[in-house]
This record gives structure tokens, C-alpha cells and sequence, in this order.
């Protein structure tokens, strides 16, 4: 070895990788990139403005609070979530409640809460690839789809993005072909995940609009899912974002359908 | 040689080796989906969102006070709907109008609450033109005013909730059959085509409910009891058994309903857990059959008697669906040997359920019901004739579908119940469609068939029916 590679070696050594560096591993960036979006905080809460477009331009909205909270297992997050899915608007669903325990590597566990009836449904596991509530994104995109269910490729990195694409495991189960994100490198938020056909054909396409950082982490406020092949879209608004709220497992339970914890959502 | 041109020399260095260690693909191993992807990709690049622009990770994570996110706004949250329906009888009534339905409901709802407590009242104003009565009755719901919810609950700790007023109450597995959810049912606004919530009529109870680590415990008090608003022939024409026929709004059958304040009183209650993914729950109900069943001493008017019921149900997952188990031993105490043919005779209920997605937003549901009537020996000494007997076993075998399109808010949803051993049956088709977030249009119908006329579907055939509806909320 030869003085001047020497020298050059001890000098990368001394000064480290470069702040941002090169996360070369696409599995990791997938993992991260989930981690990011569906599991900062140990709990959480948000209001969700949701606006359905469809390609006439008519509009419907959902008025939803989603509380959210990660269950760990052993000091280590085994990935199972509990969401309380609580509707204000429109009226005729208003103190309807939806409530999810996620299971990333099983059959999830759904219930409904009827108020006209004072009734808890249990619903059977479904489609994760339907629509949430008629809108243009699927249960999967509110709740996370996770990193081990599809194969990452790094297809692309740039100066600002990881671009990932990201192929089905099981094609069976999915519509899309597969998928390619828009990683931000920085914050690993991804801010563009385009949906594509096996005939390589985009028809879906997911936009995070507006990030704001609340309590330290990257949160996206705003985001449009895009329906290309029929022309609808839906906007969700974040607002009222709090991390770590401190949420008690029996939140998720039949108790608090029966009597949501309005105290948590700010307000009446 | 400068630092500087070391550092040069050695990252060119570093630069070639390694753009030559990495051969270019030869053509057909590219995909070509990247080569016409990689000319555009630079351009497509997503804008950042504002936001991530100067983005700053270094403020540390931190809890919000806990004061400041549980705020609340003590305040009435109003909520209203105007829900208009019309229905006809599909075949020749019997006593009764052509119309089966023709009304216009307001419903006006108002929530507050305050840090422990939630106050909640609904009032329905009604213009009927089929009901004879106009004149108000809170506990049967007849009348132009039905009261539906006047309540308080209140948190006094953080383990129990206590629930008093005019309230709905549910539990238990079933769709539509009832072993252990012995609060009231409307059975008039089920079959006429109401909207699904008014099958269940108010109980004016107090609800203790108890949560504990082990199990969690739920009673309901109702200091005076709260019927079934059952078929008796003024909205429903159906068997009358002082009659021997079906008769409707011209001779309403008789009923005395037991109404001691504290002497005739019902207590429920359940102990249920969630393990794992599996809910199970244990069931005990001291009251009144809830649809009057026997007969009075001057055999002029059909009675509530008294009735005690133990059950549990055990619901969770099974191969991919929903399976839910519900049993329920009704004890009919005013008759222990069941002997006495003017008292419904003890029974077992058995109830077996299985719900799947069956294809993207289509589920799929069947439910299987078995009614046993004990000491059927008896039964058969002390009323000979067997058309009026009660059968030992009555089966139901229910089928539901639905199909739910949701960029359309549509929901179309079929629902049929068979007896074998009674040879009848009921289909109960609906079709949903929310035009707006306000607006949404209805159309059923509640078909009912059957050999004779005693049995429970096919005794309501005249009333066979078609409806429309709509509904606007605001």
C-alpha cells in the first residue's frame, strides 16, 4: 500500500461517513420508511379531515379522530398496533366507531360500535386492499403496509430520495404489480409512492403534501391519494397531532366504544 | 504532495475502481421498464413538501402536558335527521291498510360533557298516518313523541361506569336472534321497515358496569319492566290464539303487561373478557319472557310470565371469518315441571354463527338456531292438540349477503331466514345508497311466508312488504 492511500484511508476513517449517509440496504430503508410514517411515539393522536373527489368533482368529507397505540412486547416493538377509529362527520355515521388491533403477520382483529343500537360488531377480517370509508385510500395506507410483505429493490438514489421499488411477496393478494416510493433520505418519510400494473402502467399514486415536525418528529399533515384510472382523489388534513398522550390499553376495548374517550379528542 | 491533493488523488482513485468493478448489464438482462423509467425519473422526481425543506430533527421529542391535550369544551352537540318512509303490503291484508308504512320522523339528538360525566337525550317526533294513536306513550313508543335516549353516565372511578335513564341497550353474538339480549325489541318497526336501529326499543335502567383485570361485570337495573313492542295486531296482523286465526287492527290482541314499579322489575347481567383474540361472556337474566307467551286465568288476554335465563357465548376468528357460539337455558319459573299449558315451557337455545369476506367488500354470513322446549312429555299430557303445541325443536338456518360499493356509497344487503321444522321462512332485502354526506335513499322489502298460520314467520305473511325511504341528516 502506497503512502498517499494511506493517508487517504486514515483521513475517511478520522472524518466518519458523511452526515447522510448512503443506506444502500433497501430492506432497511423499507423498514425505516414504515417505521416513519406508522410508528412514531409510543401512542398518538390525530383529527382527520378527510375530502373524497370524485372524477365530477363532487365532494364528500369524513370528520375522523384516529388514536393510536403501539404494543410492545418484551421491550421490543413486535409491530402490533391498536387503532381507535372514531367518526364526528357526516351525520349519519357520527359516534360510529371503528376499532383495529393490527397484526402485521396475521388476520387483524376489527370491530364496530353502531350507537343507534348499542351495538359491537365484530367484523371478519378483510380485503386490506379496499377502500377505507369510500375514499380513494385503502385500510393498508392508514394503517401501514408492512416492509416484510414486499421484496425492496434500490433503484435509484438522489440527491434528496431513496427510490425503492417494491414487488409483492404474495401477488395473489395485491392489486398492484408493484410499487415505487420516493424515500426522503433524510427523514425517510416517503413523500411519492406510485402504484403500477404488470403492464407497467401507473393508476394509483400517493403524495405526502405538507410535513410538519411536532414533538421532534416528521409528521405529514397533508396527503392525496390519486385514483388515475377513475379520475376520484382524496385529500386527508392532519391536525391537532399530539405524540406520546400516554393512551391505557382499555382505550382500545369494548368499554370506550361504548363511551368514547372524547377527553382525548380535544374536545367535545 | 498537499493534504489536499492526497485527498484528490485518493477519491478519483476510489472513483474509477469502483466505476470499473461494476460491469454495465448487457441489454437483455435489463429490465426495459428501467431504461425508459431511468430517461424520466430525474424529471418525475417529486417536489419535497413544504415542511421537509429545512427540515430539523433536532428539537428533541417531547410529551405534550397531559392538561393540555385532554381539554375538553363543555358544550351541547346538537345532531338532527328528518327520515321519511313509504311501504305497501305486497298481498291482501287482513284488517289492515293497503300501506304498510307512511311516516315522517324527526329525530333531534343533543350530547354534553363534562369531565366525568356525559349527558345524551334523543326525541323522535313522529307523523305516523297509518297508527291509529297519535296520542303519546313513552313505554310502548306509540304516539307522535317516542323518547329514545334520556341518559347520564357518569365515571365516579376509573373502574366503573354507571349508565341511568332511557337508554339502548345490546349485547350477545346473534344477527337478528336474541338468546341472551333479553332487553326490549320492536318487532312492529322491524318487520314494517324501520330503519335497522329501531328494532330496539329503550329500557329505562340504570347500568352498573365494573372493569376489572380478571373479567369485566355490566347490570342492568329496570326498575319496571320493559316489554318486547311485539305483533299484536294493530300494526301487524298475526295468529290470534283466542281466535284460532290471524286476525289484525279490528281485534287487537289482549295483553297485561306486568308494571309494579320495583315488584315487577328485570335484572341483567354479563361478565365478559376478551383472551387473546377470542371475547368470551357469561350471561344471567331474571325478569319476564319478553314477548307475552302464556295466558291469563280467564284465558281473555296473553301474559308475561316470569322467566330466569343463564347463557354464555364465546366469538373470535376461525379460518379467515368471524365464528361465534351463544347458548342460553331459559328457565320459565312459573312453570317447573312444565306442565301447565297456560306457561311457556323451559327451553334450551343454541345459536352457531360464521361471517367471511368472501370477495373484496362482498362478506358472507350464516347462523344456525336451535330452540328446545324441556319436559316436551309433559307438554304433550296437558295440551293434546298438537297444532297448538309448540314443536319440541325449532330450527332457523340464516343466510346474509352484502355487497358494499364504496366509491359509490351503495350498500345492497340480503338477509333469509328458513325454519325446516316450522316450514317458513322471512327474506329481508335492503338496498342503501348515500347520495350525499347528507342524503341517503332506502328501498326494502320484508318478505314472509309459510304452510300454516301459528308459526313465527309464516303467522305474519299478510304483512309481506315493499318500502322506500330517504333520510337526511344534518
Amino acid at each position: 500500500m502506497n503512502k498517499a492511500a494511506l493517508v487517504f484511508l486514515i483521513i475517511v476513517s478520522a472524518f466518519g461517513p458523511p452526515a447522510h449517509a448512503q443506506n444502500t440496504d433497501a430492506n432497511d430503508i423499507a423498514r425505516q420508511a414504515e417505521k416513519t410514517a406508522f410508528y412514531q411515539g409510543e401512542d398518538g393522536r390525530a383529527r382527520v379531515s378527510m375530502q373524497i373527489i370524485d372524477k365530477q368533482g363532487r365532494t364528500r368529507s369524513r370528520d375522523i379522530t384516529i388514536l393510536r397505540k403501539d404494543e410492545i412486547n418484551d421491550n421490543s416493538e413486535s409491530g402490533d398496533q391498536r387503532f381507535f377509529v372514531y367518526f364526528r362527520a357526516p351525520s349519519d355515521v357520527r359516534d360510529t366507531v371503528f376499532l383495529v388491533w393490527k397484526h402485521p403477520q396475521a388476520d387483524d382483529d376489527r370491530w364496530l360500535y353502531l350507537p343507534a343500537l348499542d351495538l359491537v360488531r365484530r367484523i371478519a377480517a378483510g380485503d386490506e386492499r379496499s377502500s377505507f370509508v369510500g375514499s380513494d385510500f385503502f385500510y393498508e395506507d392508514v394503517s401501514g403496509r408492512s416492509a416484510e410483505e414486499d421484496t425492496h429493490v434500490v433503484q435509484d438514489t438522489t440527491e434528496t430520495y431513496y427510490i425503492l421499488k417494491s414487488t409483492p411477496k404474495d401477488p395473489n393478494r395485491v392489486e398492484f404489480a408493484y410499487y415505487i416510493s420516493y424515500i426522503h433520505k433524510e427523514s425517510y418519510l416517503p413523500v411519492q409512492v406510485e402504484y403500477y400494473q404488470s403492464d407497467h402502467s401507473k393508476y394509483r399514486e400517493y403524495t405526502a403534501e405538507a410535513v410538519e415536525t411536532i414533538q421532534g418528529f416528521p409528521t405529514v399533515t397533508r396527503a392525496t391519494m390519486k385514483d388515475l384510472a377513475d379520475g376520484g382523489r382524496t385529500t386527508l388534513t392532519y391536525s391537532d397531532i399530539h405524540y406520546d398522550i400516554d393512551l391505557s390499553d382499555d382505550i382500545f376495548t369494548e368499554r370506550y366504544l361504548r363511551n368514547p374517550p372524547r377527553q382525548f379528542f380535544g374536545e367535545n | 504532495m498537499s493534504l489536499r491533493t492526497i485527498f484528490l488523488i485518493g477519491f478519483l482513485l476510489a472513483l474509477t475502481s469502483r466505476a470499473g468493478a461494476v460491469p454495465p448489464l448487457p441489454e437483455g438482462l435489463k429490465p426495459p421498464i428501467e431504461t425508459e423509467r431511468d430517461a424520466a425519473r430525474t424529471q418525475s422526481e417529486p417536489d419535497l413538501p413544504e415542511g421537509l425543506i429545512n427540515l430539523d430533527l433536532k428539537e428533541p421529542p417531547k410529551a405534550d402536558s397531559a392538561t393540555e391535550v385532554a381539554a375538553t369544551k363543555p358544550d351541547w352537540r346538537p345532531s338532527a335527521f328528518i327520515d321519511t318512509r313509504l311501504g305497501t303490503r305486497l298481498r291482501d291484508p287482513i284488517d289492515q291498510e293497503q300501506l304498510s308504512l307512511a311516516e315522517t320522523r324527526l329525530q333531534l339528538k343533543a350530547v354534553r360533557r363534562w369531565s366525568n360525566i356525559t349527558a345524551t337525550v334523543a326525541v323522535d317526533i313522529l307523523a305516523d298516518a297509518i297508527s291509529d294513536s297519535n296520542t303519546p306513550d313513552l313505554n310502548t313508543g306509540e304516539g307522535f313523541v317516542d323518547l329514545r335516549e334520556a341518559n347520564v353516565l357518569w365515571r365516579p372511578l376509573s373502574w366503573i361506569d354507571i349508565k341511568a335513564g332511557r337508554q339502548i341497550l345490546t349485547w350477545g353474538t346473534g344477527e337478528y336472534l336474541f338468546l341472551n339480549d333479553l332487553f326490549p325489541k320492536d318487532y312492529n318497526s322491524f318487520f314494517i321497515g324501520r330503519p335497522d336501529a329501531y328494532l330496539k326499543a329503550p329500557s329505562d335502567a340504570v347500568k352498573v358496569s365494573l372493569f376489572g383485570d380478571i373479567a369485566n361485570l355490566d347490570i342492568v337495573y329496570s326498575p319496571q319492566f320493559d316489554s318486547d313492542r311485539f305483533a299484536d295486531g294493530a300494526r301487524l296482523s298475526v295468529f290470534n290464539p283466542f281466535q284460532t286465526q290471524v286476525t289484525g287492527n279490528r281485534s287487537i290482541i289482549e295483553s297485561t303487561r306486568p308494571a309494579d314499579v320495583f315488584q315487577d322489575d328485570e335484572l341483567a347481567a354479563r361478565i365478559y373478557q376478551t383472551i387473546g383474540a377470542y371475547e368470551g361472556a357469561l350471561y344471567f337474566y331474571s325478569g319476564f319472557w319478553k314477548s307475552p307467551l302464556g295466558f291469563s286465568s280467564n284465558e281473555s288476554a296473553l301474559r308475561h310470565n316470569t322467566l330466569t335465563s343463564y347463557g354464555g357465548s364465546i366469538r373470535g376468528p376461525a379460518k379467515g371469518g368471524i365464528a361465534n357460539l351463544e347458548v342460553a337455558y331459559y328457565n320459565s319459573t312459573e312453570d317447573p315441571s312444565g306442565d301447565e299449558p297456560s306457561v311457556p315451557n323451559s327451553q334450551v337455545r343454541f345459536l352457531l354463527g360464521y361471517e367471511r369476506e368472501l370477495a373484496k367488500d362482498f362478506t358472507g354470513a350464516v347462523q344456525v338456531y336451535l330452540e328446545q322446549t324441556i319436559d316436551y312429555g309433559a307438554l304433550t299430557q296437558s295440551i293434546p292438540v298438537a297444532a297448538l303445541r309448540p314443536d319440541k325443536t325449532r330450527q332457523v338456518v340464516t343466510l346474509r349477503a352484502r355487497k358494499v360499493w364504496p366509491e359509490n356509497q351503495v350498500t345492497a344487503t340480503i338477509f333469509a331466514a328458513f325454519s325446516s321444522t316450522d316450514q317458513d321462512g322471512y327474506i329481508r332485502a335492503n338496498l342503501n345508497w348515500s347520495i350525499t354526506d347528507n342524503l341517503t335513499l332506502e328501498a326494502g322489502s320484508n318478505i314472509l311466508y309459510g304452510a300454516q298460520q301459528t308459526t313465527q314467520f309464516a303467522q305474519l305473511q299478510s304483512n309481506s312488504n315493499i318500502f322506500v325511504a330517504a333520510r337526511y341528516g344534518f
